[in-house]
């Protein structure tokens, strides 16, 4: 043995595994270790690989992770410098389930099967305790991992569940303060009465509003129904949503429209999100002026611009746009608009961004990815 | 599912409920004034009663919404310091009682409004601010002035914390009282312990706001009267 896997050897020794072996013992292992140098990122064994041999970290650390349900790599833990890994595979012979890599410089020593075995005679009672120890610790910290996990998800959803039901039992009481409302301003001519029952009206608006779009953000929770939509079948649903409402108000429309094909959406939901924004843009220029929509394929994917020409937005109310209650200027609107559209686009994996001149008018950019060529 | 999209209800339904409740309080106030004007037929009177009905009726149901989703579930709360003088404290007879100062700062036009009207009438003096920097101007003019101050919480630009805040640095003694239709339970147990008076969460009566500025004025004075400073920054032993 070199001098020099003498002194990674020494390093080795105090690993966890060891605790509480006698030194003299761990001598007459030590040839069997097999000692490996890694450079930064270089993988040890990937999921799947064969299995058979349990790694002492002497030097460095090692990132352990497992491909996950979207295909990239979740990282499960890192091995430090004293703690040992691969071991399940040593002791049950099937493949890696796991992918281990080096994060820094880091020196392995390796333990095959018949080294474990050999360890096994010498001190059977030690390398028991400290593989228990060590495999209950892990399991312990995996364990509360997936707990907390599992009540993250769990919480999200009651959320959602939560305030769907919730909402449906605000419709009934609201309906009901309408009506009586109503009834109330039909008794009176007085001026300052009937503004009070106006007041009331607009509140129940709102809170109707608030209450719809509450529920569609809760059934926007639930999985999306996505199909193939030919950019001209949108613009035509979008026309019968709300561009239809323009003449009359004074509106420039401007198409501006340089992509052909087709988009990947929850047609419904993607279309409240255009409907939204055309509203917006339309309460941005009550005196009117020039609505543009615009839509443009870019390298990876598909823009579609909506712009007015209205009164802008101030920066520090545009810097939190898609937070939830920001309003500006708006005289009605609950307020939850934008940050709705957001998790709508989000949940087609695009992305929405607004731009604003104060006085020059604001524009809303989404971009969408491609279709998948199909 | 990106984080992005899990993070959504966290802060889309305490700010649903908020707005809710905000709303809520605006029918419940409409309510009340359209009540004390009203010169319709007897008839009329058992609209108003479904009127308020129903609006207790939402009310519980925008209150289990604020439970979930782990806000500050009390309608009525107290700073402790107060509270022990509360309850006991004899009504001032009206005739002996100065006109006390309000202070009310709250973006929503309406609900300055029905602060107003209500808090007029039992014979307060209202001053009204629109914004937390507006309703700081006001304040940093005569910071001796207002007896106490009644406070949005959801307002853009500043918030009603921060407000809060900075009043409390122009007078140390200001008896701040908190109204908002959601607070996170955590943010109020902090803001108390930081010297705010009392919270009301939204909707109340017109009732409930004057009775719980009349404990908080009463308390203060009692606690002045022994020489104490209104409301200290509370710890849990003072």
């Amino acid at each position: 043995m070199s001098t020099l896997t003498h002194q990674a050897f020494a390093n080795l020794a105090q690993n966890q595994l060891f605790e509480g072996i006698e030194p003299s013992l761990l001598q007459q292992i030590a040839p069997e270790v097999n000692v490996v140098h890694l450079e930064p990122g270089e993988v040890i064994f990937r999921e799947g690989d064969a299995g058979g041999v349990l790694y002492l970290v002497g030097e460095g650390s090692v990132k352990i992770s497992k491909s996950g349900r979207g295909g990239e790599q979740e990282t499960l833990s890192y091995i430090q410098r004293g703690s040992f890994f691969g071991e399940m595979s040593l002791l049950d012979g099937q493949p890696r389930s796991a992918m281990a890599c080096a994060m820094g410089e880091t020196v392995l020593g390796t333990v095959d099967k018949p080294t474990f075995r050999h360890l096994l005679e010498l001190a059977p009672s030690q390398l028991h305790m400290n593989f228990l120890r060590s495999v209950s610790e892990r399991l312990r910290r995996v364990n509360s991992h997936f707990i907390s996990e599992v009540m993250r998800t769990e919480r999200l959803s009651l959320v959602g569940s939560m305030a769907s039901s919730i909402i449906h039992d605000l419709k009934n009481p609201i309906c009901i303060i309408r009506g009586c409302c109503e009834l109330i301003a039909a008794e009176t001519t007085n001026p300052r009465q009937l503004q009070l029952t106006k007041v009331m009206d607009q509140a129940i608006d709102g809170m109707l509003a608030l209450t719809q779009e509450l529920l569609d953000y809760a059934r926007g929770q639930a999985a999306l129904q996505f199909e193939l939509v030919s950019i001209w079948h949108l613009l035509d649903e979008l026309y019968s949503h709300s561009l239809c409402l323009l003449p009359g108000k004074n509106i420039q429309l401007t198409k501006d429209i340089h992509y052909d094909g087709n988009l990947y959406i929850d047609l419904p939901r993607f279309l409240r999100v255009l409907s939204n924004l055309v509203k917006n843009a339309l309460e941005a220029m009550p005196n009117g002026g020039i609505l543009t929509l615009a839509i443009e394929r870019v390298d990876d994917g598909v823009v579609t611009r909506i712009s007015d020409t209205g009164v802008g937005i101030p920066p520090d109310i545009l810097a939190k746009l898609f937070e939830p209650f920001v309003t500006h200027g708006k005289t009605h609107g609950t307020g939850l608009g934008m940050a709705i559209a957001q998790s709508i686009i989000t949940a087609h994996k695009g992305t929405i961004s607004a731009s604003s001149v104060q006085g020059g008018g604001t524009t809303i950019e989404i971009r969408m990815p491609l279709p998948d060529a199909r | 599912m990106t984080d992005h999209k899990e993070a959504e209800p966290e802060r889309l339904v305490p700010a649903a409920a908020s707005e809710l409740n905000n709303l809520l309080q605006i029918v419940a106030g409409t309510v009340s004034m359209l009540e004390n004007i009203w010169e319709g037929t007897p008839d009329s009177e058992k609209y108003f009663e479904m009127l308020r009905k129903s609006v207790d009726r939402a009310a519980k149901v925008t209150e289990q919404l604020v439970r979930r989703v782990g806000g500050e579930e009390h309608k009525i709360i107290l700073h402790p310091a107060l509270q022990r003088h509360a309850g006991s404290a004899p009504r001032t007879p009206v005739n002996l009682r100065v006109s006390r100062s309000i202070l009310v700062i709250d973006d929503e036009p309406m609900a300055l409004e029905l602060c107003k009207q209500v808090l007029s009438q039992s014979g307060f003096t209202i001053v009204t601010a629109n914004s937390g920097p507006e309703g700081l101007n006001v304040f940093a003019r005569t910071p001796q002035r207002f007896d106490l101050v009644l406070l949005d919480l959801s307002m853009p630009f500043m918030d009603g914390e921060e407000t809060f805040h900075r009043l409390r640095k122009l007078n140390p003694e200001i008896l701040v009282l908190l109204n908002t239709g959601f607070i996170d339970k955590g943010r109020l147990e902090r803001m108390l312990a930081e010297g705010l008076a009392g919270f009301l969460r939204r909707p109340y009566r017109p009732d409930e706001v004057v009775s719980q500025i009349q404990s908080i004025l009463a308390a203060a004075r009692k606690r002045r009267g022994k020489g104490t400073v209104a409301v200290p920054t509370f710890t849990p032993d003072s």
